[in-house]
């Protein structure tokens, strides 16, 4: 009804066009809980956190203004951030192919038209469920200890058993191993986008002569492009934040080989009681993580292919 | 319709409202309802003579780390408490001892700490210092340090003239043994062996089986035991004094680096990277409950949790010393204890409860030594007397009150920690020589120490 006035009034140019419907308000009441959930959840810890970092806030006692003191702390005399930052994206480099191509690959063989496959698909996405647990990370930690049941095995085939966790370099393999494993949201996504890809591009390419690699290559990928593009985003997203396994498996050790930034923020506000320092570590963070995902967004152009030409974007 | 759709669209909506505002604010208005009871009732208690005898109903939270041991009694010495006071409730909120400290910290600063909490003495210059958290117990006649000793009174439960902290257990640093591991090796209990008899034996026991060692230790163990005893063993106090200086040399900590250095480099010690995945929980290290490690580092307090986790006996023994030591190097005090919000309303009530804890026979036989050692000199001849506490733990704190000091409070200054700690672990993995590492600390903590000082 309103709608229509409004067209109405579009003739008549003395009357000032509205830009919403007179409707407008009921939406506002209707996202009004997710609305004071995200003020006061978020903004407001975005808002405050920001002002923290420009202080010496305690979680004890208020800080007073610094400038940008914390901020030049964090790159000219802390030791440990640029070396915490370089693990972190070191295990991001890591972490984030490995786990789409795990899980595109695993998606891929549950895509075929097995016997119980939903079985399976059920199975394969359990880790996911369980995966960002603490109790797992224990789990692992126990696992991968150097007299754990993963060398244990190794021992039985005769292979080398190394020191997974007291090694600083196995012990960050042994985070994305971990992480890895996580591969069932990613595999989700990417089953639902391999029962899009028409069948008939298929069979128009196995007409063609197309082997089943290049169909993979010109095809599948192409088409599944945006899926990818979205896992490979998220999953970088929270590679960089990642806290629970460093934390829980080896306490950011050995030699601060799995220190990476989202443990170091926690460490600097609640064992060092360092909030405003804190804050600043967690605003770079929050800088770097939108810097690498306007990149990504801007390579996307190159290749993600969408159907209807990215009217959307 | 369209008005019908509305209407329920509305309902639906502010349902959705009211629900995530009473969800949010619900437990705030609950807390105050009970806060506002409970100051009413407070008051009420503190005009009585005897506080947590009122008939008034008091609900009082109360906080603390631990096991599974420990947890069960305390909460058997809750139920005998409101067994006999009925007008008060106790609410428990007890955990393992990670994220403790950080929950802690949280909760006083939020204002939503409990009313009474386990504290650690560490902890008051940091927290008091920066703002007034922690009650003074010395106001509250209810609660009776009689039996405490003067040492641990001044030593740990005092900051800037207050009583802050009610100490639960005393102790310093011993070394337990599997007795076993022990009569194999052939390790001494009775002798207080130098560092380069210690290191002999540990290259010895290694030797003869690859898979066992002396000992273990975390990165807390080094850092916070081992590291500040042999230096304290050199200078004979602790390694800060009281007006944020250094006691030592720098030749001093490199002697006390470099031993460190050598536990690794002749098999003393169990693998740094082995031992890190149980930082903090060396009983549940695999190797020490399979009898292939003979020797931890620890508090006093921490032998139920040791006892508990190995089948052999379980024996004690005092730590190695330098050559010419001027003092065991071993930090005794008191290290854990109670204290009570400032911004409690229940104070009253929780003083009485926090007195009959520990200055009750009754409390003091359900407790037994689960909340470590006891300090109190009353309770420690009692249970000893009635046979409740173990030979061994004695022996446990005998040996390590001998020679001791008492380390000041800028010793255990967090940042300080932090300090030895990540040069430690760079030193164990050959990043740095103890030479160097020693002359970065100063470097460090000279800082620290300037900046602590001027913020005094």
């Amino acid at each position: 009804m309103d709608i229509r006035k409004g067209k109405e009034n579009q003739s008549a140019p003395a009357v000032k066009v509205r830009k919403y419907p007179r409707t407008w308000k009921w939406g506002l009441l209707f996202i009004m809980p997710w609305l004071v959930g995200f003020l006061l959840l978020e903004a407001y810890p975005l808002v405050m956190s920001l002002i923290y970092s420009f202080t010496d806030f305690s979680i004890l006692k208020s800080g007073k203004f610094v400038g940008i003191q914390n901020y030049v702390k964090l790159f000219t005399s802390d030791r440990y951030f640029l070396k915490s930052l370089g693990i972190t994206i070191k295990y991001t480099i890591i972490s984030v192919p490995c786990k789409v191509a795990f899980a595109l690959f695993i998606a891929m063989i549950l895509n075929m038209k097995l016997k119980g496959i939903n079985f399976f698909r059920t199975v394969y996405y359990l880790p996911s469920i369980m995966g960002g647990s603490v109790a797992i990370a224990i789990l692992w930690r126990f696992m991968f200890m150097s007299d754990g049941i993963i060398n244990k095995l190794l021992g039985t085939l005769h292979m080398p058993q190394p020191n997974w966790l007291g090694d600083p370099d196995t012990a960050l393999a042994t985070m994305v191993l971990l992480v890895v494993w996580q591969f069932g949201s990613s595999m989700v996504l990417f089953l639902g986008a391999l029962k899009n890809v028409p069948t008939e591009l298929y069979e128009a390419a196995a007409v063609d002569g197309a082997s089943k690699p290049r169909q993979f290559f010109k095809i599948t990928l192409p088409m599944i492009s945006p899926i990818i593009f979205f896992n490979i985003m998220m999953q970088t997203i929270n590679a960089l934040q990642e806290f629970t396994s460093p934390s829980i498996i080896t306490n950011g050790g050995p030699n601060h080989g799995t220190y990476l930034l989202g443990l170091k923020i926690y460490e600097d506000a609640f064992k060092n009681l360092k909030m405003g320092y804190a804050s600043a570590t967690s605003w770079v963070l929050f800088a770097i993580v939108l810097v690498i995902t306007v990149l990504m967004f801007k390579t996307s152009d190159a290749w993600v292919f969408y159907n209807d030409g990215g009217l959307d974007s | 319709m369209r008005r019908f759709k509305r209407i329920t669209g509305v309902c639906l909506a502010a349902g959705m409202a009211a629900g995530l505002i009473s969800g949010c604010g619900g437990g705030t208005a609950a807390k105050t309802t009970t806060s506002a009871a409970a100051t009413t009732k407070a008051e009420t208690a503190s005009q009585s003579s005897q506080s947590g005898n009122s008939s008034d109903k008091v609900t009082l939270r109360m906080a603390w780390w631990g096991g599974d041991a420990r947890h069960k009694a305390l909460l058997a010495t809750i139920d005998a408490y409101t067994a006999k006071h009925p007008n008060v409730s106790i609410e428990a909120e007890y955990q393992g001892y990670d994220g403790y400290y950080e929950k802690m910290m949280t909760e006083l600063s939020s204002g939503t700490a409990p009313d009474i909490f386990q504290f650690h003495a560490n902890w008051v210059p940091d927290v008091q210092g920066a703002d007034h958290y922690l009650a003074d117990l010395s106001k509250f006649p209810v609660v009776d340090y009689s039996q405490l000793p003067e040492t641990i009174i001044e030593g740990s439960d005092t900051y800037k003239g207050e009583r802050v902290l009610y100490s639960c257990s005393e102790g310093g640093q011993v070394m337990y043994v599997n007795t076993d591991v022990a009569s194999k090796f052939g390790i001494d209990l009775t002798k207080n062996y130098t560092w380069d008899e210690w290191l002999q034996l540990g290259k010895s026991i290694h030797e003869q089986d690859p898979d066992t060692y002396l000992m273990t230790a975390d990165i807390d163990v080094l850092n916070r035991l081992i590291l500040p005893i042999a230096v304290s063993q050199q200078t004979g106090t602790s390694m800060v004094d009281a007006d944020y200086k250094m006691t030592f040399s720098e030749e001093q900590l490199t002697k006390a680096l470099q031993l460190i250095a050598d536990l690794y480099d002749t098999g003393t010690c169990e693998p740094y990277g082995d031992a890190s995945v149980f930082v903090g929980q060396m009983d549940q290290n695999n190797k020490w409950i399979n009898g292939q490690i003979g020797v931890l580092l620890d508090i006093v307090g921490g032998y139920a949790k040791y006892k508990a986790s190995i089948t052999s006996e379980l024996g004690a023994m005092a730590i190695p010393r330098f050559e010419g030591a001027k003092c065991s190097g071993v930090d005794f005090s008191g290290d854990m204890g109670y204290s009570i919000n400032d911004k409690s309303k229940n104070k009253e009530v929780a003083a009485d409860f926090l007195n009959y804890m520990f200055n009750d026979p009754e409390a003091n036989s359900i407790l037994l030594t689960n909340l470590g050692y006891p300090a109190s000199k009353e309770a420690q001849s009692t249970l000893a007397a009635a046979g409740k506490i173990d030979k061994v733990q004695q022996d446990a704190a005998a040996i390590s009150e001998k020679d001791a000091i008492k380390y000041t409070s800028a010793s255990n200054n967090t940042d300080l920690e932090t300090i030895r700690k990540n040069d430690l672990q760079e030193m164990i993995y050959g990043e740095m020589t103890p030479e160097e590492t020693a002359k970065d600390i100063i470097e460090q903590y000279t800082d620290t120490l300037n900046q602590m000082k001027s913020a005094k």
